[in-house]
């Protein structure tokens, strides 16, 4: 009586059992792939970093116990990537080409996430940690051509290319660099996450341009695009800085559009290195340029004064308050004034001066 | 001058070969042969459309560029004897950005070889106008400018010196009003000593940053070397050194080496050879752009303008006040904390007043028309003795329910779409958008997403197109995703009658009126906040990685010109939008009429699955019936009722009931339905699948079928999720009394 019921039970589990199975088998074996590629990362990093590669340290690492990591590393040599010399795991070169296509993936595709898209530089490193899985050699390799070869990743790693081996990180430590002096950020350290997020919410990103005010074995106090921020010791240690560029400098000074009153021309000195991707062409098209001639002609009421509407160049355009912010102004000296940019420096220059 | 007068003239100088010169002879689309082709570039807002119908008298094609989703307008016209293909170019700020607009209008100039392109300028922002025009000076030398909107600048007291603008930028300008047609011939002159080679033009060629100049003279000769053919070297070489990803994908993949390999011939390049060098060409390409400075995409757009706002002072004789103070008493009042919201409500409400009463009676004329064609055509039938299902599957399924859209559909349109369009054209809507931004921004949508939802209320599909006017890609996902939560036109007769016969026949009679409006307006205000909830629900989900660049810009109050408004909002909005819903609705009434005439064990079929699907409907405070009707009629939403009517009295056709006394019978007391049902059948009214028609144009405007199908669940799962929770509510709360 209860035979067809039965059978229809039977395949029903058969349907779903041998997919279900197939699944789970794919699926260890894409995180054994992925486990390889992160130890691969790991050793190179170790390279780079000349520290010891000991499989405990690939152990510590990538949080497995020393007997999956010893498996791991044997299961890598029997595939040809690494070799044992002493107690040391050693990248051959089939390890080391598969190495660099890992970080180049990653990298690149960290770029393409904060040029090209919205999502905030907090979650890139986490999801290009799964896309560098993903991406194929000639994945990689559109992706490249397609940023336009870029040489840094946002945070300021360098991104390697095949054949050059090791590319120098570049800046000095941010709790080395000598008070008053503006500097860039080029790199901040993007492990571990938690402080990474912190030196994002101060608003430094690589490209910022800030000045030491004053240092203490707790921490320092920076002056960073008109704000300040005080940062803690452990915090400065992950950011590295370089010279500011000379033309740069103007961005530090404290006004931008956002603070303008309304019926005030200005003009623009820069636009933040925060503004990126489209919106930074976008602003340029529309004529928010260095030296463009800009006054706030009317407020939104409702939203109060989010959007501005700005006259630039004998056209009338909005903006919403968070892009005013990142764009930097001067006030209008000379009531003809050309392109030069001898007053913005010496605004620049005056807001540095101690107070 | 009166036009007879005027053709008299025009006949009379016909022969004279200097006074023939003024006149333009408008061709319409009949461009079969053409002598020139001439490409019409400018900004957005300049009146470019203005001047190519102008030239072309209102009669154009209109299509989409091939691939995109950008329009594309072409005519043609006579002048002197030669016949002239015109082509609308994109309006866009620049050519640098690389969105879909630019890279059509870049490569058109580029590519599509017109014999010259008219760069449409804004006399009264010379600078921002400027910016354009250069970037075009770069890719062409056959260029002439029309300055256009003379009369506004001469209004606010702009004086422009254009003899010294044409030596400036070394090609003709010609100051015209496009919107009177002072200039054109003057313009048309111009145009045809260019083509014919009687003018040379020696077009400007911006000063480059230092670095960016150095790399571009040492990857010029590697470009010519490589593409022999190329007319500007110059600018392919700043394009490449750029990053450009459409120019880097034409070299890599050979196509470039296909426009330009060969010197004489473009057709016949050498396929083996030519992709090589080009792959040489692009390795220097990369190896000089290591050497460039780190912002120089910043400074190249910096030396452009700078060059724009040399130029723009040298040729300004008088500046005149940025805005004529009658401009900005009007933005002060429109955009007033006080006033700026009354007045765009009731703006609103009058568009809708006069489209809902001057829709009323040509609608009703149509509906006569059409359905005494149906009589008169199964009469016709019955008479040649055709047997009762053809005349029946054809006059009382197809016919019919291509008829119920068309008379339902078409006076709305015709009367909302130029209202919006007029509104658009003043410069009042850029206004409406500004306004209501602080709204849209925090749910992470654009102030510009008010316009495309009033127009969908109009129709869905037309607010979904509308979404072009945003930009920002995110943005504009967002328009297009949420828009069906905002009843168009189809659904209105839904919600009115649900609001009289049902709400408002439980509240005393004086109230009632108010109560069946208040309904509906109720009904409408829950789909407004469900756009906003799922707005910042995609925000944060879905489109969390999209990129967004949010700018608005608000062109000067201007006078629209009526003519061509009813002319494009008719033939681009409603007849398309229309066109579709008939593709649609006429075999939806095939179905219906087959569903409902075809019996299996003596119930129709349409009652079979009525059954099988009431258990789902009560779940969700309806009947199988309702759902049914929402099913067959996901090709047009109008004819939901018609349909539940016909299903409920066993009618072998769609049918409507005269008199809400009878319809209130025919719901309540043959199929049982309650306040709840009307409450769940409103809900489900403003939030379920969009029709057929939107869809497949969210699929077109978006390119992808993912979107498609998230435009098509997303209000279908909120719908299904309110009215369950409703009708639990309810009846656990019923239960409860």
């Amino acid at each position: 009586m209860f035979w067809p019921i039965g059978l229809l039970v039977a395949i029903g589990i058969l349907a779903l059992g041998i997919p279900l199975a197939w699944r789970l088998w794919e699926s260890y074996r894409v995180r054994r792939r992925e486990t390889v590629e992160d130890a691969l990362k790991v050793l190179w990093d170790c390279v780079e970093r000349q520290t010891p590669s000991t499989p405990d340290v690939l152990a510590g690492r990538l949080r497995l116990s020393l007997r999956a990591a010893v498996r791991l590393v044997q299961h890598m040599s029997e595939h040809g990537l690494v070799r044992m010399k002493g107690s040391q795991v050693r990248l051959t070169p089939a390890g080391r080409a598969l190495a660099l296509h890992v970080l180049r993936a990653h990298r690149l595709w960290e770029r393409y996430l904060s040029d090209n898209t919205a999502v905030p530089l907090t979650d890139i490193h986490r999801m290009a940690d799964k896309a560098e899985h993903r991406l194929t050699p000639a994945e990689v390799q559109r992706l490249d051509a397609h940023m336009g070869y870029p040489r840094r990743d946002p945070h300021g790693d360098p991104i390697p290319r095949e054949g050059e081996e090791h590319v120098a990180r570049i800046g000095t430590p941010l709790t080395d660099w000598p008070l008053g002096q503006p500097a860039r950020i080029v790199h901040i350290e993007d492990e571990p996450e938690a402080m990474f997020a912190q030196i994002l919410a101060e608003g430094l990103t690589p490209g910022t341009d800030v000045v030491i005010e004053e240092r203490s074995p707790e921490g320092i106090h920076l002056k960073v695009e008109g704000n300040d921020v005080w940062l803690a010791a452990v915090l400065a240690a992950h950011i590295h800085v370089m010279p500011a560029p000379q033309e740069k400098r103007t961005a530090l000074s404290a006004m931008t559009l956002a603070d303008v009153p309304a019926g005030t021309p200005v003009r623009v000195v820069g636009l933040s290195s925060q503004v990126k991707g489209l919106l930074r062409r976008r602003l340029l098209d529309l004529g928010f340029t260095r030296g463009a001639v800009v006054e706030p002609v009317l407020q939104s009421a409702f939203g109060r004064g989010d959007p501005t509407a700005y006259r630039v160049r004998g056209t009338v355009v909005a903006l919403r308050r968070e892009q005013a912010r990142h764009i930097y102004v001067e006030p209008i000296t000379a009531p003809n004034g050309g392109e030069n940019n001898e007053p913005a420096d010496q605004t620049a220059r005056a807001n540095h001066a101690p107070a | 001058m009166n036009l007879r007068t005027k053709q008299r003239v025009r006949t009379m100088l016909q022969h004279d070969c200097d006074a023939c010169a003024l006149f333009v002879n408008q061709l319409g689309v009949d461009v079969t042969q053409w002598d020139y082709v001439v490409a019409l570039a400018g900004n957005p807002n300049t009146g470019k459309s203005t001047l190519f119908n102008r030239l072309t008298g209102l009669k154009q094609h209109v299509g989409n560029w091939p691939g995109k989703t950008v329009k594309r307008a072409e005519g043609g016209f006579e002048f002197n004897a030669k016949r002239y293909k015109i082509v609308d170019l994109p309006g866009t700020y620049s050519l640098l950005s690389a969105s879909v607009e630019e890279e059509v209008a870049r490569d058109f100039i580029l590519f599509g070889r017109p014999d010259v392109v008219v760069v449409v300028m804004d006399a009264t922002a010379l600078e921002r106008n400027l910016n354009l025009a250069l970037q075009i000076l770069e890719i062409t030398d056959r260029v002439v400018i029309a300055l256009n909107l003379m009369d506004e600048a001469k209004r606010k007291g702009i004086q422009i010196d254009h003899h010294r603008l044409a030596r400036e930028l070394g090609v003709p300008v010609v100051p015209i009003v496009a919107r009177t047609g002072e200039g054109i011939s003057y313009l048309m002159q111009a145009v045809e000593d260019v083509v014919e080679g009687r003018v040379t033009t020696h077009p400007r060629r911006v000063a480059l940053e230092p670095s960016l100049q150095k790399a571009v003279d040492e990857l010029i000769p590697h470009i010519t070397a490589a593409l022999p053919a190329v007319p500007v070297p110059r600018w392919v070489a700043i394009r490449l050194l750029d990053g450009d990803p459409s120019m880097e994908a034409a070299l890599r993949t050979g196509w470039l080496q296909t426009q330009w390999g060969n010197g004489t011939d473009p057709a016949a390049p050498s396929p083996t050879t030519e992709p090589d060098r080009g792959e040489a060409l692009w390795q220097e390409v990369v190896t000089l752009r290591q050497a460039l400075a780190e912002d120089f995409r910043d400074r190249l757009v910096e030396s452009i303008y700078e060059e724009a706002s040399r130029i723009s002072r040298a040729v300004i004789r008088s500046e005149g006040s940025p805005a004529t103070s009658w401009e900005q008493r009007i933005d002060r009042i429109v955009t007033h904390p006080v006033w700026g919201l009354p007045i765009m409500l009731f703006g609103l409400a009058v568009a809708f007043w006069i489209t809902i009463v001057g829709a009323n009676y040509p609608s009703e004329l149509l509906a006569r028309v059409l359905f005494a064609i149906e009589e008169r055509g199964t009469a016709l039938f019955q008479a040649l003795g055709i047997p009762w299902w053809i005349t029946g599957f054809f006059w009382q399924g197809v016919y019919r329910g291509w008829a119920w859209v068309v008379s339902v559909m078409t006076p709305p349109m015709a009367i909302f779409f130029p209202i919006f369009t007029i509104l658009e054209d003043l410069g009042y809507l850029p206004r409406v958008a500004f306004n209501l931004d602080w709204l849209f921004k925090r749910v992470g949508a654009h102030g510009k997403q008010a316009l495309t939802m009033t127009m969908g209320f109009g129709c869905n599909a037309a607010g979904v197109i509308s979404a072009r006017i945003i930009e920002s890609p995110r943005e504009r996902l967002i328009a297009i995703l949420t828009n069906n939560f905002v009843p168009c036109n189809g659904r209105w007769p839904t919600l009115i009658m649900l609001g009289t016969v049902f709400v408002a026949a439980s509240f005393p009679a004086g109230l009632a009126a108010f109560v069946a409006a208040g309904s509906v307006v109720v009904a409408v205000i829950v789909g407004i906040l469900f756009t906003f909830i799922s707005s910042w629900l995609l925000t944060r989900t879905l489109l969390r990685g999209e990129a967004s660049a949010f700018t608005l810009e608000l062109p000067p109050y201007r006078r629209p010109d009526i003519k061509r408004i009813l002319y494009t909002s008719i033939i681009d909005r409603t007849i398309f939008v229309l066109w579709r819903a008939i593709m649609m609705s006429a075999p939806a009434g095939g179905l219906i009429w087959l569903l409902a005439n075809i019996s299996v064990g003596g119930t129709s079929l349409a009652q079979h699955i009525a059954g099988f699907l009431d258990p789902f409907g009560r779940l969700l405070g309806m009947d199988g019936v309702i759902l049914l009707a929402y099913i067959i009629a996901i090709p047009a939403n109008e004819i939901v009722v018609p349909t539940i009517i016909m299903l409920y009295t066993g009618a072998g056709a769609m049918v409507e009931v005269e008199g809400l006394t009878a319809l209130r019978a025919l719901f309540v007391d043959q199929a049982g339905w309650t306040l709840l049902t009307a409450v769940s059948l409103m809900l489900f009214a403003v939030m379920h699948n969009p029709c057929s028609t939107t869809i497949l144009t969210i699929w077109k405007e978006t390119g992808s079928k993912k979107w498609a199908a998230v435009g098509a669940l997303l209000p279908l799962g909120i719908g299904v999720v309110v009215t369950f929770a409703v009708a639990q509510t309810w009846r656990l709360v019923a239960g409860l009394m």
